[in-house]
């Protein structure tokens, strides 16, 4: 019951943002990374990180829930920064040692760089944070709807997504349950040789699998029963309408990227 | 060997707006050879509060102690987990091995026993559980729902427990299913193994347990013999639970004016008690 709430990392809440048309959430993180691209100096970064910072304060997320979501991007953000610090070519060499060299234009780049990504992964982090799994799905099949005249499976995918996202949180705590039941039974997950540990999930994966197909069965069979026949036809208990407050975001993007390219053309802290 | 519970709480997603605490100042005590029912409604942290007994959860605050010793710094906990063994709920969907007998002696392979030890101490537990030689040889996902049970029973068994936790070991079962399993259990605990058994059917605990821990919302509210438990019918009905069924019709009667003794809560007794009445009566007619 608990888990079926932590779906994802959506942080439910009914601040203005988490109110949002999903697919206006989609469009406006689509032009948030097009903003970070765009960006060419330091106080280009310095307006996103205010602007991340302000919705995250609208939002009412906690700044370490925002920081949460680097974690797994850490090593990306270490190999970026000393690629660009000692691989890049620069006129005031500080260091050098074989074909490693540090300059000024080097430390600049790879700080801006690692800033770059950073911002990329925070930013996208707001989307899922604010916008529950299911909201999510149903933006996008209907930003994808118009390609289904082209065949493209807008629906079917749509479905599949929310199914997925739906049993992870089902598929981690019945992991966790039979993980527990068979180091009850002594088993031991922890120690030993790759290949010894390889061979000791065989007790954990053979169950998870037995019992994702049972689900999977018992899923299409309950959706059967209901008259599940596809998309076409198929109405939504909370069909999504775009709001004033879609305007009022749409335009606080447009003046952040609006800023950056003023910020860009006065040529202040740019690389 | 005893149990001993201190202070113990859980709290799941400390520090995020799921935080909740699933166990809340528990302490008891498990003596060696009890039969310790514990019962409480879904989601009163029955099930989290028994995985804290072998050391598979850690617990937020509080300890346990087994022989004296917190087995949360215990270095070997895969010998804690033979002595205490636990059977989660619906144990069948464990099973994974080509056949029961070996999966069975998965347990046991992994104390470090020999695989002749091994052997022999699957084919005896699947001998307590009942499964018929016949179904050895085959794979457990060719048992019926019932056997399947008693093969993932027996995998524990087969690691010979000096304590047995079960979590509902009875749900989702037909009744002669149930019947069967609860049976296996009276005969385990009779050959002198301590047994605690999560619940929430009052008749099985009332007809097994010679001691009751009532749990709600993370807490421990009551803790006695059957007797003394089951007499607080209108307490457990307050707390949702659904007091045995002889326990629910002695108090009726008693109601109606019907002179019955306090503590009754199995239908044998509600019936001997009931059949002294009525011979009663009929003498002084």
């Amino acid at each position: 019951m608990l888990n079926n709430i932590t779906l994802g990392q959506f942080f439910p809440g009914e601040s203005f943002i988490h109110r949002l048309d999903p697919r206006t959430k989609i469009l406006l993180t689509i032009a948030f990374l097009v903003c970070v691209f765009i960006s060419r100096g330091f106080l280009g970064f310095g307006l996103i990180v205010a602007f991340i910072y302000m919705c995250a304060k609208v939002a009412r997320i906690q700044l370490k829930f925002i920081f949460r979501g680097l974690k797994p991007i850490a090593v990306i953000v270490i190999i970026t920064f000393l690629l660009n610090l000692f691989m890049s070519a620069g006129k005031d060499v500080l260091w050098k040692w074989g074909i490693l060299s540090i300059s000024v234009q080097g430390i600049k780049n790879a700080v801006f760089m690692a800033l770059r990504l950073i911002l990329l992964v925070t930013g996208t982090q707001l989307l899922t944070l604010t916008t529950s799994p299911i909201r999510l799905t149903d933006g996008l099949e209907s930003l994808f709807l118009p390609f289904s005249k082209i065949g493209f499976p807008a629906h079917e995918l749509a479905m599949m997504m929310s199914i997925a996202l739906r049993f992870i949180p089902t598929l981690i705590e019945e992991t966790q349950k039979i993980t527990r039941a068979q180091k009850a039974r002594g088993a031991d997950f922890e120690s030993g040789s790759l290949i010894k540990r390889a061979k000791a999930l065989l007790p954990l994966l053979v169950p998870l699998f037995v019992s994702a197909f049972r689900r999977a069965d018992e899923l299409a069979m309950a959706m059967e029963a209901r008259c599940y026949r596809g998309g076409k036809g198929r109405t939504k208990m909370r069909p999504l309408r775009y709001g004033r407050k879609d305007l009022y975001a749409l335009c606080c993007v447009i003046l952040l990227a609006g800023l950056i390219l003023v910020t860009n053309a006065s040529g202040i802290g740019v690389i | 060997m005893g149990i001993d519970v201190r202070h113990l709480s859980y709290t799941y997603n400390p520090g995020t707006p799921f935080e909740t605490k699933a166990v809340d100042d528990v302490s008891f005590e498990i003596r060696d050879g009890e039969f310790v029912g514990i019962i409480g409604h879904t989601g009163s942290g029955k099930s989290t509060l028994i995985q804290h007994l072998n050391a598979l959860i850690e617990p937020t605050s509080g300890s346990v102690l087994v022989d004296g010793e917190d087995i949360n710094f215990s270095k070997n906990k895969t010998s804690l987990r033979r002595r205490i063994g636990l059977v989660f709920q619906y144990p069948e969907y464990q099973l994974f091995e080509e056949t029961v007998l070996k999966d069975v002696s998965f347990g046991p392979k992994n104390i470090g026993k020999t695989e002749d030890e091994c052997l022999s101490a699957a084919r005896q537990a699947l001998q307590l559980v009942g499964l018929s030689e016949d179904s050895w040889e085959k794979s457990p996902f060719e048992l019926s729902g019932g056997q399947q049970r008693r093969a993932a029973l027996a995998g524990v068994l087969a690691m010979q427990p000096e304590v047995l936790i079960l979590d509902e070991p009875a749900a989702g079962l037909d009744p002669s299913g149930r019947k069967e399993i609860l049976n296996i259990i009276r005969r385990i605990h009779s050959y002198g193994t301590t047994v605690v058994m999560v619940s929430h059917s009052m008749d099985d605990v009332a007809r097994l347990c010679d001691r009751i821990i009532v749990m709600e919302k993370g807490k421990k509210v009551m803790d006695g013999t059957p007797a003394e438990v089951f007499s607080c019918v209108e307490e457990l009905e307050a707390m949702g639970l659904k007091p045995p069924s002889a326990a629910l019709l002695a108090k009726r009667l008693k109601q109606r004016g019907i002179d019955i003794n306090d503590g009754i809560y199995t239908l044998a007794d509600l019936a001997d008690e009931l059949k002294n009445r009525l011979g009663g009566i009929k003498k002084g007619a």
